[in-house]
């Protein structure tokens, strides 16, 4: 065996490459690359001034709104795709209702960075439509946060409802309009609203972005004039918080941050008590 | 309608053998005048009513419809779909433009990358699979007209549209948008 065999893959590899010219300062290209759900990936070249910019043309936003690679759930979509946007410094044009994603430089030595990670991440961009897409991953995703959610209610439904002078509204907007926020449990003073979150996720990354996205939803509710008091009950009987526990205790940590009191979890829930006298 | 996003597999065969009879059974459309119907989404596709089929292979023929889509800032830019409500996904398809389609069932770089306009189906596996007709190996000029292509859609597809040519009705926001180039008018 020799390295000649590997040969026959690039001829492969290069023989998809393609060109077109749609314009005088403008190129269509395939890469090799492909999506999951069999998309060759197609790139647009222009020439801009001084520049090469390497865009999509649009399309990843028209399959994002079509629907016709899927309907992602939109956490897991974010966070690929802001993952890739971060790390190869991907920059965003929006021409509403169209939006371009492009990379350029005005060095011809760094083109083929630009094609490699526009292509890598258009990939990545149509295989996460597609991939979180999947009503079993959707479904599974969520289950445990729907299931947290409901034996959280129940509990307090049941155990404080009774006892407490205040009224509890659960699962409610609250904030400016155009940035409301929805949280588990508001607990209507009279003359605050304290804010209770619950948090669980049926994987480390849904458990973290509840986490990350409770944070920057109460940073943001801080200029809310109504709220006092706000506090965050996380899921410490569920699987992936034993398996990942250092790991969410330090997003807990940061959390906490923004809390009225550090995190209170499942095992202690007792200490709610104290929210509602 | 359907809503779900084409599965690269369909691992049923019951599904695999419906879908092939759907495609290849003879299937009659009465009215065949497609009128402009709505803005599918805000941003870019006009969708154009949908006809109903009828079929003499029932009983999985049932609300056995077509869709066409015009994109708004390009005419030349449409898929046409042949839906079901008993399928979940759109089973036969043709779209003008777009992305090449990958056959991962052929050696890479030997013909599995199926360039537009490209006919989307299920074959006798199961595997989302694309191909092109000699029509659109030999008539690319005219296939950018979209009442050509609709016909040859009714034909790929077995549809019998009773000696009328299909034909779409253009919505006045569709006649001046002939920008192939998507980056017209775009500075970055």
């Amino acid at each position: 065996m020799n390295c000649d065999l590997l040969q026959k893959a690039i001829e492969a590899f290069n023989s998809l490459w393609k060109c077109e010219k749609v314009d005088t300062n403008t190129l269509r290209i395939q890469t090799p690359y492909a999506s999951i759900n069999n998309k060759y990936i197609t790139l647009y070249i222009k020439e801009q001034g001084d520049d090469l910019v390497v865009s999509d043309g649009g399309y990843l936003q028209e399959y994002f709104l079509s629907g016709d690679l899927g309907k992602p759930n939109i956490k897991f979509f974010d966070l690929i795709v802001n993952n890739y946007i971060n790390e190869f410094e991907i920059s965003v044009k929006d021409a509403s209702p169209a939006k371009f994603y492009f990379k350029k430089t005005n060095q011809i030595d760094y083109l083929p960075n630009c094609i490699f990670e526009m292509a890598d991440f258009a990939k990545n961009f149509l295989s996460a439509l597609y991939i979180g897409s999947d009503k079993a991953v959707e479904e599974d995703l969520d289950l445990e946060e729907k299931k947290f959610y409901k034996i959280a209610k129940n509990y307090i439904s049941d155990t404080f409802k009774q006892e407490s002078k205040y009224q509890l509204l659960f699962n409610e907007e609250v904030g400016f309009d155009g940035q409301k926020k929805k949280i588990s449990l508001l607990i209507q003073k009279p003359s605050s609203l304290d804010c209770v979150q619950f948090l669980s996720g049926g994987n480390v990354y849904t458990y973290k972005s509840r986490i990350n996205n409770t944070k920057s939803d109460f940073e943001l509710l801080t200029t809310y004039p109504l709220i006092k008091s706000k506090f965050a009950l996380y899921d410490d009987r569920a699987e992936v918080y034993e398996e990942s526990k250092l790991d969410l205790d330090a997003y807990l940590e940061l959390l906490s941050h923004v809390l009225t009191e550090k995190p209170i979890p499942w095992s202690k829930k007792e200490e709610l008590g104290n929210i509602f006298v | 309608m359907s809503n779900s996003a084409p599965p690269n597999k369909i691992t049923d065969k019951n599904v695999v053998l419906k879908i092939r009879a759907l495609v290849e059974g003879k299937k009659v459309c009465r009215d065949v005048k497609f009128e402009p119907d709505k803005l599918r989404h805000k941003h870019s596709f006009y969708h154009f009513d949908n006809k109903d089929l009828e079929h003499d292979i029932s009983p999985y023929a049932d609300g056995l419809t077509i869709t066409i889509e015009i994109k708004l800032t390009n005419n030349k830019n449409f898929k046409f779909r042949l839906e079901s409500d008993q399928i979940l996904t759109p089973f036969f398809r043709y779209d003008s433009t777009g992305t090449s389609h990958r056959n991962r069932k052929l050696p890479l770089g030997k013909n599995d990358s199926i360039p537009t306009p490209h006919f989307n189906t299920f074959d006798a596996d199961g595997d989302s699979i694309a191909y092109r007709t000699e029509i659109i190996e030999k008539q690319a000029a005219a296939l950018e007209f979209v009442d050509f292509a609709l016909n040859h859609f009714f034909k790929e597809g077995n549809i019998d549209s009773q000696g009328v040519n299909p034909s779409v009705t253009l919505a006045p926001q569709l006649f001046a948008t002939t920008t192939v180039n998507p980056l017209d008018g775009i500075t970055f």
